[in-house]
């Protein structure tokens, strides 16, 4: 009987080839969909390692209730909940990137399971993880902002659900199928919330083998009136804290930005629900069709998936940079930051960010080179753009519209609401010893976009430094439960019980002391770096790294009457030091400056003028002529504009303070 | 086959069994850590069963709990007793506590809970807030019966916000401890204060341009259908380094009364140097009290703002009581008396609640400023109405925060907001409060999992009274709050 079956199916699929040719079609397509998905995971783990640990840092999942009953507040709680359960495993890329596989493989071979696709039918379950994949590779800053927790995953998990939903269906037939699609439309909401829809409208949409025409209609309008009914009767009776507009759109990540809509990364979600068109077409057309015809389409479509995939995947260097330089700084892998600035395999070149120039000053500041090495990477100030190609935000009418630009104007109008704080300011007051600002945002941001491993680290260490120990433990106790961060956990423990080891641990001990400044009332407007240049270049400290970051801050502010008191304070401090030099940046600076203004006082010899105590400082003859070139130069690039002489000075100039001071200008922060 | 499933059942069934204490153990001097400090505290015979967690490090943990005719044992380090145990408890209720470390059982030095026959009101309100500065997601006002761990939300925010028109909601207060007559505020889109009356909702634009803002903080006279409210400029700075964090301040502020049934504004007299904070009516409805600081403006050469001086003098700025007397008659206020000059003893006294049988007021003291919630010194003081003897309430302070107080309907429980856990997520407190004024050592509200408060990420905000459930969905109220406002006069 089972052969008679299978016989029948082998021959309908393969109407029209030959028996060698529809075996190997019936072999050949399932393995190429295995293969493709294969290739999206190596090409998702050798791109996007470090965004996928990122990721895991931007969420959070805690195997207690009160963090079950917390997502719950919302349809689809269940579903967000399960999302940040399998976030956790992006903790190792790798492994986290083997599951999202092995995930997508069983998508498609549920699909093939319940809508009986053979041959090259199986072709088009590509299409499903394909959308998956592009819905997860287009979110670049939005990782930042989604509040849905999970969100990650969400999507493939929402899939798998759906389709396994379909199997029961099966096992019920006629009228008990209506009262199964009821249970799944009553249940589905408040555990996947939209997305049950997707389970519902597959439930409803598709031709049933065993179903008469009429049971196929009413299966149908079940499931929409379902869709219809069922979110506003959880709105009016179950759930307290969601809009009535919005309940049709529980679970579902929001691209809404303040009063922006961001509608082209609802594509990659459109694409997905397209998917489902060609298994459901499978039903109604009883595996018919003609090979030849339904693998035309199969390949167009899985080639427009491809340019789709390709199309969506967010791209922008500063943001790989961006997130490598961040993962290596908080692992304290100094040499590694800088090495993924100076990257340029990580993509098309372009000028750094802001928070990539404030992050490779962190990393040689704790290497201890900044003075001799700072202006030897690239300066910018590239703005965020949340689309990833070239876009900004204009007024159309009332409304605030993301609009297209061209090529050109790419690098001058990549603007999006997307502020430091909420990317690396953290880190970096973290790092300045800036606690209560690095804690004020870790809240901000934790109550916006909801709590994180990445934030509640840093709000138990900046606790730790303001010697908040039992906010501190609250913190340190959560992460404990986490799977991953135990460890992390357990070693700022120790600090609990023995504040003094603060003192000696590599990471705190320059930032202990940074922390110990007189307090007073603030703000930072987020505005990220001004406040630290600010704070710093007009601050005067003991500490040696407290210090230094005081003459590091007065020369990029190109703050001369700074400049001068710091610099001697260094001096001073580090006269003493075995092998001493005053690094080339801060000599290039005392260089220029004394030339700059000669017949001014000095600092450096009270009661000599600039001039006299230039000759009595010994500044490397390096530094010197590096400064006679530049003016030579200068000279003879006397009509060009200042565009033109960035380009000209760069080769020869571009790592000198001389560069910095006369060629950078109008760097915008953000 | 039938051995290995009696093997596997084996321990399932042992593990079944009823706790029991020890047969054998050493006592030991010292008390068990315990989460939250329940030890010889007292509680209202009517409170939900106190869940705490052993915090002592141990193998094993055993704690019985008996008053003598009743006992219940529970094993591990969460003790939660059964509503139906916890009941059949009364009197003085002794919690031993066994800890098993290598092998050996140790009992710590036993505790106390004191039931109270002074019964206490069986809801309590609040805002649940995460203690952010600028930023705000989801924000519940709840309602949590006492009795058990029953918490339901009145009103999210959520129910009317979205990306683009986010909504803020405060304020929350009841007339009399009526759960019938509430009001608060919606802040932002579809902004105004949302009054319940009986059972009419309204949405007011308190709004009218004569008075410094809409009404903020808020005071239901005793009987009659009118609140006070005060006017608030408000701002605030960040500390840089202070644990403190944030200074929350009014550059402005004033008092008003609200008329619900004309729907209309009767603004006090106004002097922009004196900033009047935190109405409360006195329980016959006569009196208003408030706080109130002085602050001029100095003129210099700098120009700066009044806004600025304030950021950059805030220590200086001290409030003390006052009170004004009130004719219903006339809706008109007297002028305003003296209560306690704490300006005057370099403090500064904000938040006066009278209590319901009008002898004593309570209210919160620190160094400077109002917004006490992030004053680390801030502490609760009780006054005498009748002789005016004021003293610190050391019995129920913390060396972190106290701040926010309500009187229960009979007086004899009071509940506030402390942050004495952590120091950064306020917590509400109950304490017994006898005729004397002398309040016992306060708990912590009970939780149905002793280390939920450990876990919540939210602060409670304004912890009151109430005697029973507010009945109005949050989806009525939403629906009150989509409509149009009515605008006071």
């Amino acid at each position: 009987m089972s052969n008679n079956k299978n016989k029948k199916r082998t021959s309908r699929v393969s109407r029209g080839l030959g028996r060698r040719t529809s075996l190997l079609v019936a072999v050949g397509c399932p393995v190429l969909v295995a293969l493709s998905i294969v290739v999206m995971c190596a090409v998702l783990y050798s791109r996007q390692s470090e965004v996928l640990y990122r990721l895991q840092e931007l969420s959070l999942f805690l195997p207690t209730k009160l963090f079950y009953q917390t997502n719950c507040i919302y349809p689809g709680g269940t579903l967000a909940w399960m999302g940040a359960y399998m976030t956790q495993f992006f903790f190792h890329p790798l492994l986290g990137v083997w599951l999202l596989g092995i995930a997508w493989a069983v998508t498609a071979c549920l699909l093939c399971n319940v809508f009986r696709l053979r041959g090259v039918w199986a072709l088009f379950t590509v299409l499903v993880p394909m959308a998956l994949l592009a819905a997860l590779t287009q979110s670049g800053y939005w990782i930042y902002h989604m509040k849905l927790n999970g969100h990650a995953w969400v999507p493939t998990l929402a899939v798998l659900l759906a389709l396994v939903l379909q199997l029961p269906a099966r096992w019920t037939k006629g009228w008990w199928r209506c009262l199964y699609i009821f249970v799944i439309g009553v249940a589905g909401y408040p555990l996947l919330g939209a997305w049950s829809f997707l389970a519902l409208l597959l439930l409803g949409l598709r031709r049933h083998a065993d179903a008469t025409l009429r049971q196929t209609v009413a299966y149908a309008c079940l499931a929409v009136l379902l869709i219809i009914v069922v979110p506003q009767i959880c709105y009016q009776w179950f759930y307290t804290q969601v809009m009535r507009s919005e309940v049709y759109m529980a679970a579902m990540p929001s691209f809404q930005l303040g009063t922006v809509d961001f509608e082209e990364f609802r594509y990659a979600y459109y694409a997905l629900a397209l998917a489902f068109v060609p298994p459901l077409l499978h039903t109604w057309l009883r595996g018919g069709g003609r090979p030849m015809v339904v693998c035309a389409v199969a390949v167009v479509l899985v080639a427009l998936g491809v340019w789709g995939v390709h199309s969506r995947w967010y791209r922008d260097t500063n943001y790989l940079k961006e997130i490598k330089m961040a993962n290596c700084l908080e692992r304290m892998d100094w040499e590694g930051a800088l090495t993924a600035m100076k990257d340029n395999s990580i993509g098309k070149a372009m000028p750094p960010t802001r928070l990539m120039v404030m992050e490779k000053n962190l990393a040689l500041f704790r290497l201890g080179r900044a003075g001799d090495e700072m202006f030897h990477y690239p300066e910018g100030s590239e703005q965020y753009c949340l689309c990833g190609y070239h876009c900004t935000i204009l007024k159309v009418g009332d409304r605030d519209t993301v609009v297209h630009l061209p090529a050109d104007k790419h690098f001058s109008h990549r603007v999006a609401p997307i502020h430091i704080t909420q990317v690396g300011g953290k880190m970096l007051y973290y790092f300045y010893g800036k606690e209560q600002f690095c804690y004020r945002w870790c809240m901000e941001d934790g109550v916006e976009f909801g709590w994180n491993v990445n934030v509640l680290k840093y709000m138990a260490k900046t606790s730790l430094i303001s010697h908040e120990w039992n906010v501190a433990r609250k913190y340190l106790n959560m992460l404990k439960k986490t799977r991953y961060h135990k460890a992390w956990a357990e070693r700022y423990e120790a600090f609990l019980e023995r504040p003094d080891l603060m003192e000696q641990d590599e990471e705190l001990k320059p930032i202990v002391p940074m922390a110990d400044f007189t307090d007073r009332l603030d703000g930072d407007k987020t505005l990220v770096e001004m406040y630290l240049l600010k704070t710093f270049s007009s601050g005067q400290g003991a500490d040696i790294y407290y210090q230094e970051m005081t003459l590091i801050c007065a020369m990029i502010m190109k703050d001369i009457s700074l400049f001068w008191p710091r610099f001697k304070q260094y001096v001073n401090m580090h006269m003493n030091d075995e092998g001493f030099r005053v690094p080339t940046h801060y000599q290039e600076a005392a260089y220029l400056y004394s030339m700059l203004e000669p017949q001014r006082e000095s600092v450096m010899w009270p009661g000599a003028t600039n001039a006299e105590a230039l000759e009595r400082m010994p500044f490397d003859e390096s530094v010197k002529q590096k400064y006679r070139d530049f003016m030579n130069f200068n000279m003879q690039c006397g009509s060009m504009s200042d565009e033109q002489k960035k380009s000209a000075f760069y080769p020869q100039f571009g790592d000198t303070f001389y560069y910095f001071y006369f060629l950078e200008r109008n760097q915008k922060t953000n | 086959m039938r051995k290995l499933i009696y093997l596997l059942l084996l321990p399932m069934l042992l593990s079944c069994g009823k706790a029991s204490v020890p047969a054998k153990y050493t006592d030991s001097k010292e008390t068990a850590q315990i989460y939250p400090d329940y030890q010889e505290v007292t509680v209202p015979q009517n409170i939900a069963p106190l869940t705490f967690h052993i915090d002592t490090p141990a193998d094993g943990s055993v704690c019985r709990l008996s008053d003598g005719t009743h006992e219940f044992v529970y094993q591990g380090p969460d003790i939660c007793p059964k509503e139906k145990e916890w009941r059949s408890m009364s009197g003085t209720i002794t919690a031993e506590v066994f800890l098993q470390n290598g092998g050996e059982w140790t009992r710590m030095t036993p505790f106390h809970i004191y039931v109270s026959e002074d019964v206490i009101d069986p809801y309590i309100s609040y805002r649940l807030i995460a203690p952010s500065y600028v930023t705000y997601e989801d924000l519940t006002i709840c309602q949590r019966n006492l009795t058990n761990y029953d918490e339901s939300v009145i009103y999210g925010n959520m129910i009317n916000s979205n990306e683009k028109d986010g909504q803020c909601i405060n304020c929350h207060a009841f007339q009399n401890y009526n759960p019938a007559r509430m009001q608060f505020h919606v802040r932002q889109a579809k902004g105004g204060t949302i009054i319940s009356y009986d059972g009419k909702t309204e949405r007011i634009d308190l709004n009218t341009g004569k008075t410094v803002s809409a009404g903020v903080y808020p005071a239901w006279h005793p009987t009659e259908k009118l609140i006070a409210y005060s006017t608030n400029h408000t701002g605030q700075s960040f500390h840089t380094h202070d644990i403190q964090k944030v200074e929350v301040q009014d550059t402005y502020s004033d008092l008003m009364l609200y008329d619900i049934d004309r729907h209309e504004v009767l603004p006090l007299e106004r002097d922009t140097n004196n900033l009047d904070c935190f109405p409360y009516w006195s329980p016959d409805g006569k009196w208003l009290y408030y706080c109130s600081a002085r602050y001029e403006k100095v003129d210099t050469a700098e120009q700066t703002s009044k806004e600025f001086d304030m950021i950059v003098n805030y220590q200086q700025i001290r409030y003390s009581l006052y009170r004004r007397p009130f004719t219903l008659s006339s809706r008109s206020f007297g002028e305003r008396e003296l209560v306690y000059d704490a300006a005057a003893d370099s403090m500064s006294a904000t938040l006066p609640r009278v209590s319901p049988d009008g002898k004593w007021l309570m209210f919160t003291m620190g160094r400077f400023g109002v917004f006490h919630i992030w004053h680390t010194d801030a502490d609760l003081y009780l006054m005498n109405l009748e002789t005016g003897d004021i003293r610190p309430m050391t019995e129920v302070n913390s060396d972190n925060v106290e701040s926010y107080h309500s009187w229960s309907s009979n007086c004899r429980w009071i509940i506030f907001s402390s942050r004495r856990d952590d120091g950064n997520y306020t917590r509400p407190f109950i304490a017994h409060i006898d005729a004397q004024g002398h309040a016992t050592k306060p708990f912590e509200l009970p939780s149905r999992y002793p280390e939920y408060h450990r876990e919540l990420m939210r602060s409670y905000n304004i912890p009151e009274f109430m005697s029973g459930p507010v009945t109005i969905r949050p989806q009525e109220l939403a629906a009150v709050v989509r409509n149009d406002s009515i605008k006071a006069k």
